[in-house]
């Protein structure tokens, strides 16, 4: 069987079956389009103008339609006809003409059991076979594409193609590869249509990008590692360095490798879930008859104020590119604030002092008090009391956004205020009321559950004042039972700024920039040790980076010295230690790819361009260790069995 | 030929030259652990086969992994080319068979050589004819899309071989060429080494196969516990000088009493009189021959092809079509087409002694097939067992002394 498979496949890559091919392609598709002239031919006749002219104004009509109808299906018609014919064409000279022929076979066989009743075996091994076909296809496409691009005579070149095909022909890269193609395929059949459609879209983008990514992830570490420790540990590489490969050469063509399959794989995990995004953005939301038709046959595409709730906050929460502007902070270095700040901290100095007489006190005991007393004012500020018994509303709280003139001036017409309360442990079954007050002017009532977003929307033109500021007053309506609270991130004013395609396509680069500082990590970690110390290493790197926002938040509040004031030498080791590593991956761990896709939040160039020097920096560096480790290496020393 | 005995202080001529070269493993504490390698000096001269011996554990492969930059040196100098040995320049003259072959099991045979070629940046084209003129040297060209993990470990060496000459190198080092070769493969082996030597290439060859050794080398240099403990030519090395052998045709019991007698009046004793033995080697050899002239069938290598037509210097194409008309122009009289196969520009229009022997000793392609399926004359049988005879008679490596006298 493989061995016929192996034939097929060398022979797809001869030029007489290229040619052949080609040859067969166009004849059936100029036979096909003269056939289908044929049959038009009556329509588009003199004779059927003549006839035309003939008979009476009303019939006239009708066979003028029909003949202008019918041109421009033919010229339709060439149209597609001419892509498809150019992209078997492709395929056949790239050399997976008979791949692609295949791949089309199975899935018309598939779509042909679709056509058995709903949730019969049949149907759905039709729907899941018709899943995996075009993802197969673009894999199968791209690899080969891949695969000549690196088919230059450069040694790097040479190395990196030689990591493509390890990648597809050893089990530890071709697991991880099927593993994403079929949670791809797989995935769709586990959307609820009971769900309104923009949580089921929602959903999609988060586990079709975030596990996909993780998965990507996983992959990179695991084979990047293996690629260079394999070798090694295998004595390939005496054979390889032993070549004119210098260190620099063999650590690059490793990493470009990785990449490209990389590349590879996200371009498939891109496709797969853009068109699925696609093909489920057309399906009836909650509120719709059809795809933008409202209960009452109403076509809403260009009528916002006719959608349905659903249909709405798809199409301007989630697949669109918003930036968040968050409230201003207070700001405790400067002015009064800082003053009454230093008399707070020193009142509470005085009693401290009177409470431990005989005791002085440190620095760090200072600080703490300080750092205590700015997080209850935070909170404090962020705190929504009930209403006293009798009073319409609790204390209102104000927050104000600011810098919001070019938003006003740009002709954004959508803008959302996204915001979320928390109370006690946050019961799912309780309800909280506010009144949101908009720069004293405007008011809203509004309603939600504990700890989950809510949105108001609100038109920029209206809301932002000259000043480019917009306040908001928040306060608690009677019947809330206790006091809520605003998170730090629970408030932000979401600003359309772009489409959602081009932010995907940004977001996918992201992706593949953080696969790539992953790659370097495994490649050179495996440079000096063996495959699962370097995988562990790379592990470790990676969670230490995914989660160094957290980590700065925690050493924070890491203690290094007793109340007594005596240092804690373990922990200012540890901090001393992680807190460097955490501050500089601070900017790897910010750019949250599908956490900004499923919300809709734009990845701004200036974002992107920041995000791709650091990680860049870490990237550049990790390959630099590398090859300065490899270099060093002897590597008939190796004993990494 | 320089002084083979002479330290090496290194010359224009020498390839390799080390000097003082020591190697010593160290443990994780960088504490000595194993003196691999204790302060030998040699040199290997361009142009020349040699051999490095010893028994397994005395600094063979170290010292072949020094040379190759896969390890360096403890203390002492190497210069490969006239350059450190972890110089990546130098690389593109050297070609290395390692002791067992190690290669990637996810390609096949073809993508191997093309992917070693690719490192060698060799255009397309280049690329193309080597690889397939390798694999039908080392017999490999009807399996070459099976994956080389799928190969016994004989096939794994020949591809192992192929990738070794890829580039056409100035400097092959091979380590135990012929562990897991079948005979006619380590025939082959041996065939190439010497077709390689006659064209100038030079080849250091680590075996403790001490026949194979034996029947290439034109020096050497012995180790035991990392130290030297021989060098110099085979003559040098193998002659022996305390007993003579003489071949002749069967001796009946008189003419040996005759020759008793004159030996005794010369104060001398015949210690030995003995039928000489054709060695096993020959006999495998001629065997495999006529099963194949039979046709029987095989699942494995198959040994068909004779030496890759770029290492026999046979490089460009262009110069072989004009290197044709021009000996057509020259010599009306045509070619015989074995020896145009063979490179005709390249080598003397009149066959060296050295392409006879390998001709008579080629057991596999064509040329040797058409040859030896004409049955010799009585004669020729005759001159051949007398010459092994008496080179058997003379120390006992037939072989190698038809070699050196040829």
């Amino acid at each position: 069987m493989w061995d016929l498979i192996n034939k097929l496949n060398l022979l797809q890559k001869t030029q007489r079956f290229k040619i052949i091919s080609t040859i067969i392609v166009l004849v059936f598709a100029i036979g096909g389009y003269v056939w289908l002239l044929q049959s038009w031919k009556y329509h588009t006749s003199e004779q059927h103008l003549i006839d035309m002219s003939t008979q009476n104004i009303i019939e006239n009509y009708g066979i003028l339609t029909d003949f202008l109808h019918v041109a421009n299906v033919q010229v339709e018609t060439a149209i597609v006809l001419s892509f498809i014919v150019a992209a078997f064409i492709f395929l056949i000279w790239l050399g997976v003409g008979m791949t692609g022929l295949s791949v089309a076979l199975i899935a018309i066989f598939a779509f042909l059991l679709t056509f058995f009743s709903r949730d019969s075996f049949p149907y759905n091994a039709g729907k899941l076979v018709l899943g995996f076909t075009p993802l197969i296809l673009i894999f199968a496409t791209l690899l080969e594409l891949a695969r000549i691009l690196l088919s230059m005579p450069s040694a790097v070149a040479s190395i990196a193609r030689n990591v493509v095909t390890e990648a597809v022909r050893m089990k530890i890269g071709l697991i991880f590869i099927l593993v994403l193609i079929a949670f791809l395929a797989i995935l769709p059949n586990f959307l609820s249509d009971d769900q309104p459609l923009r949580y089921r879209v929602q959903q999609w983008l988060q586990w079709g990008t975030g596990l996909s990514f993780l998965i990507a992830s996983m992959f990179t570490l695991f084979f990047g590692c293996a690629s260079v420790a394999f070798e090694q540990r295998d004595r390939v590489i005496w054979q390889t360095m032993t070549k004119p490969i210098a260190s620099w050469k063999y650590v690059l063509g490793k990493w470009i490798g990785v990449m490209t399959i990389n590349l590879v794989l996200l371009v498939v995990m891109a496709s797969g879930v853009f068109l699925f995004t696609e093909y489920l953005s057309r399906q009836p939301a909650d509120g719709e008859i059809a795809y933008h038709i409202n209960q009452r046959q109403q076509n809403t595409r260009d009528n916002p104020a006719a959608m349905s709730i659903d249909r709405f906050v798809l199409e301007t929460q989630v697949l669109v590119a918003r930036e968040g502007v968050m409230p201003d902070e207070v700001d405790f270095e400067r002015g009064e604030i800082k003053e009454r700040l230093d008399e707070l901290v020193d009142q509470e100095l005085v009693r401290f002092q009177q409470e431990r007489p005989d005791s002085g006190i440190s620095n760090a005991e200072r600080n703490e008090i300080r750092s205590a007393i700015i997080e209850t004012v935070r909170a404090r500020s962020r705190a929504l009391l009930p209403a006293a018994p009798g009073s319409p509303t609790g204390p209102p709280i104000p927050f104000v956004f600011s810098g919001l003139a070019d938003i006003r001036d740009s002709g954004v017409t959508e803008m959302t205020l996204r915001w979320r309360v928390q109370a006690g442990s946050n019961d799912p079954s309780d309800v909280y009321r506010f009144l949101f007050v908009f720069n004293g002017e405007s008011y809203i009532e509004e309603s939600a559950a504990l700890d989950g977003t809510q949105t108001i929307p609100l038109d920029p033109a209206r809301a932002i004042r000259e000043d480019g500021t917009l306040i908001v007053e928040i306060a608690a309506l009677p019947g809330n039972e206790r006091t809520a609270v605003i998170p730090p991130d629970g408030l932000e004013l979401m600003v359309t700024r772009g489409g959602y395609a081009a932010n995907f396509s940004r977001i996918i680069f992201v992706m593949w920039v953080k696969l790539g500082f992953l790659a370097a990590i495994a490649i050179a970690a495996s440079t000096i040790v063996s495959f699962p110390v370097a995988v562990l290493v790379s592990l470790v790197v990676w969670f230490a980076a995914e989660s160094s926002g957290f980590l700065i938040t925690s050493l924070d509040w890491f203690k290094v010295q007793t109340s007594s004031g005596s240092t804690i030498w373990l922990n200012t080791i540890a901090k001393t230690i992680a807190s460097p590593i955490a501050w500089s991956m601070q900017e790897y761990a910010a750019l949250r790819p599908t956490e900004k896709l499923v919300e809709g939040r734009l990845l701004g160039w200036f974002e992107l361009g920041r995000g791709l020097a650091f990680v860049g920096a870490w990237t550049l560096g990790s390959l630099l260790l590398g090859i300065l480790i490899f270099r060093k290496r002897e590597l008939a020393l190796y004993s990494g069995k | 030929m320089p002084d083979s005995n002479s330290k090496s202080r290194g010359t224009k001529d020498d390839l390799v030259v080390a000097q003082r070269l020591t190697k010593v493993f160290k443990d994780f504490w960088m504490r000595d652990r194993a003196r691999a390698v204790d302060g030998i000096e040699f040199a290997i001269h361009r142009g020349e086969i040699f051999g490095l011996l010893g028994p397994n554990g005395s600094g063979k492969s170290t010292t072949i992994k020094m040379i190759l930059g896969l390890l360096r040196p403890t203390s002492g100098r190497l210069a490969v080319f006239g350059r450190p040995a972890t110089e990546v320049a130098i690389k593109k003259r050297i070609g290395y068979l390692p002791e067992e072959s190690y290669l990637y099991p996810f390609l096949n045979a073809r993508e191997t050589l093309d992917y070693y070629g690719r490192l060698f940046e060799l255009d397309h084209r280049t690329r193309k004819r080597r690889t397939e003129e390798l694999l039908d040297m080392v017999g490999l060209t009807a399996v070459q899309y099976r994956q080389v993990h799928e190969y016994s470990k004989g096939m794994q060496r020949r591809i192992g071989i192929a990738q070794a000459l890829i580039n056409d190198p100035e400097f092959l080092i091979l380590d135990e060429p012929t562990t897991g070769l079948d005979p006619i493969g380590t025939r082959q082996v041996k065939d190439l080494i010497l077709q390689l030597g006659d064209r100038g290439k030079t080849v250091l060859l680590s075996s403790h196969l001490l026949a194979d050794v034996e029947d290439v080398v034109s020096r050497m240099v012995i180790l035991y516990g990392g130290k030297i403990r021989a060098q110099g030519t085979c003559e040098e090395l193998l002659a022996s000088k305390t007993r003579s052998t003489i071949a002749v045709d069967n001796l009946d019991e008189e003419t040996l009493g005759e020759l008793r007698g004159v030996l005794e009046r010369r104060g001398l004793e015949v210690a030995d009189i003995d039928r000489p033995r054709q060695k096993l080697e020959d006999l495998f050899v001629d065997m495999v021959a006529q099963a194949k002239k039979e046709k029987l069938a095989t699942s494995g290598a198959t040994n068909e092809g004779e030496t890759a037509a770029f290492l026999r210097g046979e490089d460009a194409e262009g110069d072989e079509l004009v290197s044709e008309l021009v000996s057509e122009e020259i010599a009306p009289d045509p070619m015989p087409t074995e020896d145009v196969q063979r490179g005709v520009h390249d080598q003397p229009v009149e066959s060296s002694p050295l392409s006879d022997l390998l001709q008579e000793k080629e057991p596999i392609g064509e040329a040797v097939e058409d040859t030896r399926s004409a049955e010799p004359s009585e004669e020729e049988n005759e001159e051949k067992v007398d010459d092994s005879v008496i080179h058997s008679l003379l120390d006992g490596s037939g072989d190698e002394q038809r070699r050196k006298s040829e």
